[in-house]
């Protein structure tokens, strides 16, 4: 991103802040004001080539009152007085609407808590030029169109900042200022009769940690792998799932954990009443899967890092296998706790990984499916974590220790935590690719995972897409 | 349109205010009353911005080029929580040697304008130098000046939003009077958009959704949604009487399903009826996406997936979807539909086509690139040859989120239409005699739309009744088979429309739709317990 795709510069976001924060009537004045800004590059390509090529960028501004326990927030893209004065007015006539709350008693945040020193920028994203980006494209669409087959694709580059403010009266205004650049790439590699398709991709804030060569030919030997499939019975098989497969299936456990959830039933965490206290008990400090697992998040991980955020500590969701952490917020750590701290959600993970590589399981597997990712998964059940959707790209039968055919594709209904707990063995840790998020909520959820070979994972029917 | 704005005062722009405090100059056509918030076009109106672009795109060779300005504002009201939002974006898309480059901002300066032109054909150049390509765009019926805006009889952002919470409040108190409680929430959205393209289209258009989503709550156990909407109409969309008729009713539902017997589900072979919302959710699915020719075409192969129909120009007045009373239309000019617009993102006139007629396969979803990408296509009316330029006609389903995204091919209304005899959902129910109910059926597609399953609350229909509630049933199917197996449709009296949102492409985009559509039953329906497991 060159200063001249930068819409705002630093001193120019902290000014904007300012100049909101005056149009606050100082009666009760309460205001967070919060400043996105981004750049965007995309190149989509299909049928070998490039459909559009862009690049956009805008800017918000958040402010969000809080006036005698009533609560008003308003957005605005504008940055011209009248605009900011009239978010600011229509954040403040909406706390007319709403009723007077209970002030929590507990701030969000205790003061000063540590902010995780996060790099999530890297300036060979935010310097990436139109024509590079399509050089990459063309290594891409010219690969597939030599091997007579269809390349589909995207890469998306993006370098954004977010400025916050909180504004209390006879405070001085602190101004928390971030950066950030995000990068993605995927393919999906056909063949002309669309009889097998092939899919690779990897995300990482730094486009340099992305190979797109090793894209190409990843997704093309899935691609040709996949020719000619045949139709399995459904059932429960041993299964080998690559880290993109696991990703998509503990992505829903990653968001269950949630420690007054896990405390009112509706969660897979809740245990039961401890009859002699009269308190919910969760399964915290309770074995719910492997021994071998561990899933936790660094935030100053380099591989992992996310928007620092106050207070984001590192955490142990689940320590060798054992439930050891959930989330919580101030008001529940200081009021049940007696702890000063809350512990803060996030997306981003690292399941520990083992040194089983995918030849290995694949030689010790006697009849089972490898699975390359999976597709439209759904939650069925919170409780269970029972979750539903598809298999896509490359799936493949093991026999006797050695691939024998492709497998046309399964539905599949199947819990994470039933995964992990009928885990044989785990490889290395790979970072995997995640898809960007909506650049009007910027986050980043990077994750590091490895592959899995499981017993009885359960597919329920027979799917014709391919 | 009606203005309701009793204490003349805009919400989130108060002008007004802004002319009391001298900061906004009295000349600013900006200023009157209910008119576009842009401090940035204070000399310049949108068209003019557009004029603009056009000029500098003209200049600089390109084959084809259009822009856009989009203000959109979006307002969530419920007690406790109320949004405000609002943007202004301008956005260029370009066609230079068969490549398109795009570039949007949010600032609307002239110099901005300029910029943004240069980096869209950058974007097109610098793809068009590695590779040949050729893109036909669709000769269109040509119009200057072209003006729409949604049919609304009260524009809801005229309406003060604590007479919305005043509203909200009383049908409250309503829920406690009748003995029952709920939630309550009022979305609006509004775009006014300016359009002009290299080849002399302009356009001004304003489109309006509107949706109520509410809950309706006997006990903490029976607590139901209650969804008007979203629709493309005005706040006219919440009729106070109606609304709280629809809740008692709902209500009594509720107290009429406690009565029956819970049971577990008996997997198998069964009839299945289908409510009206159930059917929407399933032609949207099954019908809809996968009739978009970019997904036919694996444009979106990387992203959201293909469709089973794979060959158009062999499928094409052939493929036999579905039984004979399946028939239904793409349709952009459906009163009160969420994709109904005078014009889509292409410059296309809206209009309404077959999609499928008497069971098979008469029409698929088009922009301007798209429909010269079929080949032959025997007699389907949308699709037949132009006047003037012999070529195929789009059916005009670009459609983008806002200025700050490029066009893509969307999913139009879709019309359902009705049987002959005037049969009810009971009359339906009576008909299969026995077998299951699904009043409003959650589904879940595949990456081709070919094979999924639908899941909901469940009825088991015996003697034509509802006899108990299934627990945990739902449906499996394949397209095609689901919907030969459709043994008999409602009539026009039965008919509702629904609003749906699906999410596209790369980068995501969302996009409304509505449904017309009847209850059904389908024949041989295989319902499964979706939570056993294999």
């Amino acid at each position: 991103m060159s200063e001249e795709q930068r819409l705002l510069s630093r001193a120019e976001i902290e000014s904007l802040i300012r100049k909101t924060i005056g149009f606050v009537n100082s009666d009760d004045p309460r205001t967070n004001v919060t400043v996105l800004g981004w750049w965007n590059a995309e190149l989509k390509w299909a049928r070998n080539r490039v459909s559009i090529s862009g690049e956009r960028r805008d800017v918000t501004i958040r402010v969000s009152r809080r006036i005698e326990g009533s609560f008003g927030e308003a957005h605005t893209n504008q940055i011209d007085d009248v605009s900011l004065m009239s978010v600011v007015k229509a954040a403040e006539r909406a706390t007319y609407v709403n009723p007077r709350q209970e002030i929590s008693p507990f701030p969000l945040q205790s003061p000063n808590l540590p902010r995780p020193d996060a790099a999530i920028w890297s300036d060979v994203t935010a310097d990436i030029t139109t024509r590079q980006r399509a050089d990459v494209a063309h290594q891409f669409t010219s690969e597939a169109l030599s091997t007579s087959r269809v390349s589909s694709g995207y890469i998306e580059m993006r370098a954004g900042e977010i400025a916050t403010c909180i504004y209390e009266p006879d405070k001085p205004i602190k101004i928390q200022y971030d950066t950030y650049t995000q990068s993605q790439c995927s393919v999906t590699v056909r063949d002309l009769q669309k009889k097998a398709s092939g899919w690779a991709g990897l995300s990482s804030y730094d486009w340099a940690a992305i190979n797109s060569s090793k894209l190409v030919k990843l997704a093309t030997d899935k691609c040709v792998a996949s020719l000619d499939p045949v139709a399995l019975e459904p059932g429960r098989y041993m299964t080998i799932l690559e880290p993109q497969a696991v990703v998509s299936l503990c992505d829903p456990l990653i968001a269950s954990f949630d420690r007054v959830e896990g405390e009112n039933g509706a969660s897979p965490w809740w245990l039961g009443m401890d009859t002699a206290l009269r308190l919910p008990k969760s399964k915290l400090g309770l074995r719910v899967i492997d021994e071998r697992i561990t899933i936790s998040h660094a935030p100053a991980h380099p591989l992992l890092g996310v928007l620092p955020v106050e207070g984001l500590a590192p955490v142990s969701w689940i320590r060798n296998g054992v439930l050891s952490s959930l989330i919580y917020n101030r008001s529940y750590a200081l009021s049940r706790l007696n702890e000063n701290d809350p512990v803060l959600s996030r997306n981003a993970y690292e399941i520990s990984g083992g040194n089983v590589s995918m030849e290995q399981m694949i030689e010790s597997t006697p009849r089972g499916l490898i699975v390359t990712r999976f597709s439209g998964v759904s939650k069925i059940d919170g409780i269970s974590l029972l979750c539903s959707g598809f298999t896509r790209d490359g799936l493949w039968l093991v026999e006797n220790g050695k691939i024998s055919k492709a497998v046309r594709n399964f539905r599949f209904t199947e819990s994470p935590l039933f995964m992990l707990n009928q885990v044989i063995s785990v490889g290395p840790s790979v970072p995997v690719f995640r898809p960007i998020t909506d650049p009007y909520r910027p986050g980043v959820s990077p994750a590091i995972v490895p592959a899995l070979q499981v017993n009885d994972f359960s597919f329920t029917s027979t799917i014709d897409a391919i | 349109m009606k203005n309701m704005n009793k204490d003349s005062m805009n919400y989130i722009i108060n002008r007004r205010g802004a002319i009391k405090l001298g900061m906004v100059g009295l000349s600013t056509p900006a200023l009157m009353e209910n008119e576009i918030h842009n401090p940035f076009l204070e000399r310049h109106s949108e068209r003019d911005l557009i004029s603009r672009a056009i000029d500098i795109l003209s200049s600089r060779k390109v084959q084809f080029a259009d822009a856009r300005y989009t203000f959109s504002r979006d307002r969530s009201i419920e007690i406790g929580r109320i949004l405000d939002t609002e943007s202004i974006h301008i956005g260029i898309r370009c066609l230079i040697d068969g490549y398109w480059g795009f570039a949007s901002s949010p600032i609307t300066k002239p110099e901005e304008i300029e910029r943004l032109c240069s980096v869209a054909i950058e974007n097109s150049k610098a793809n068009s130098i590695l590779q040949a390509n050729s893109v036909i765009l669709s000769v269109e019926d040509s119009y200057e000046n072209g003006s729409w805006t949604t049919p609304v009889e009260v524009d809801p952002f005229s309406v003060h939003p604590l007479d919305i919470a005043a509203e909200i409040r009383g049908v409250f108190s309503y829920y406690s009077f009748r003995g029952y409680s709920g939630t309550l929430e009022f979305r609006f959205h509004n775009q006014k958009k300016s359009y002009g393209s290299t080849d002399g289209r302009m356009f001004d258009q304003s489109v309006y959704r509107s949706t109520i989503a509410a809950t309706v709550a006997n006990s903490a156990q029976w607590r139901r949604p209650l969804v008007i909407g979203p629709a493309g109409t005005g706040w006219e969309i919440y009729d106070p009487t109606s609304f709280r008729e629809k809740s008692d009713r709902l209500s009594e539902e509720m107290k009429e399903d406690a009565k029956l017997p819970f049971k577990p589900v008996d997997v198998g072979r069964f009839n299945m009826i289908l409510g009206a919302a159930s059917t929407a959710n399933l032609l949207s699915g099954t019908i809809g996406l996968a009739t978009e020719l970019d997904r036919i075409l694996q444009y979106e192969a990387n992203a959201t997936g293909t469709s089973y129909i794979d060959n158009p120009a062999e499928m094409l007045g052939r493929l036999k979807i579905g039984g004979q009373h399946l028939s239904v239309r793409g349709n952009r000019t459906m009163k009160g539909g969420c994709a109904t617009v005078g014009f889509d993102d292409d410059g296309v006139r809206s209009t309404d086509f077959p999609i499928i007629t008497a069971g098979i396969l008469s029409g698929v979803q088009t922009t301007r690139e798209l429909s010269q990408l079929i080949t032959s296509v025997p007699g389907t009316s949308a699709m037949t040859r132009s006047t003037t330029g012999g070529s195929i006609k789009s059916t005009g389903c670009a459609h983008s989120p806002s200025a700050s995204e490029a066009p893509m091919p969307r999913t139009a209304n879709l019309e359902m239409i009705p049987g002959q005899n005037n049969s009810s959902l009971e009359d339906l129910c009576a008909e299969a005699e026995s077998g299951v109910l699904f009043s409003d059926m959650n589904i879940q597609m595949d990456f081709q739309q070919s094979n999924g399953f639908g899941s909901g609350l469940c009825y088991e229909i015996k003697k034509g009744k509802k006899a108990g509630v299934l627990l945990n049933a739902g449906v499996l199917f394949k397209t095609t088979e689901l919907w030969n197996g459709l043994k008999g449709i409602g009539g026009r009296s039965s008919a509702q429309m629904f609003g749906l949102a699906h999410v596209k492409g790369q980068p995501n985009q969302i996009a409304y739709h509505s449904v017309s559509s009847v209850p059904a039953i389908i024949e041989n329906a295989t319902i499964i317990d979706i939570m056993r497991k294999a």
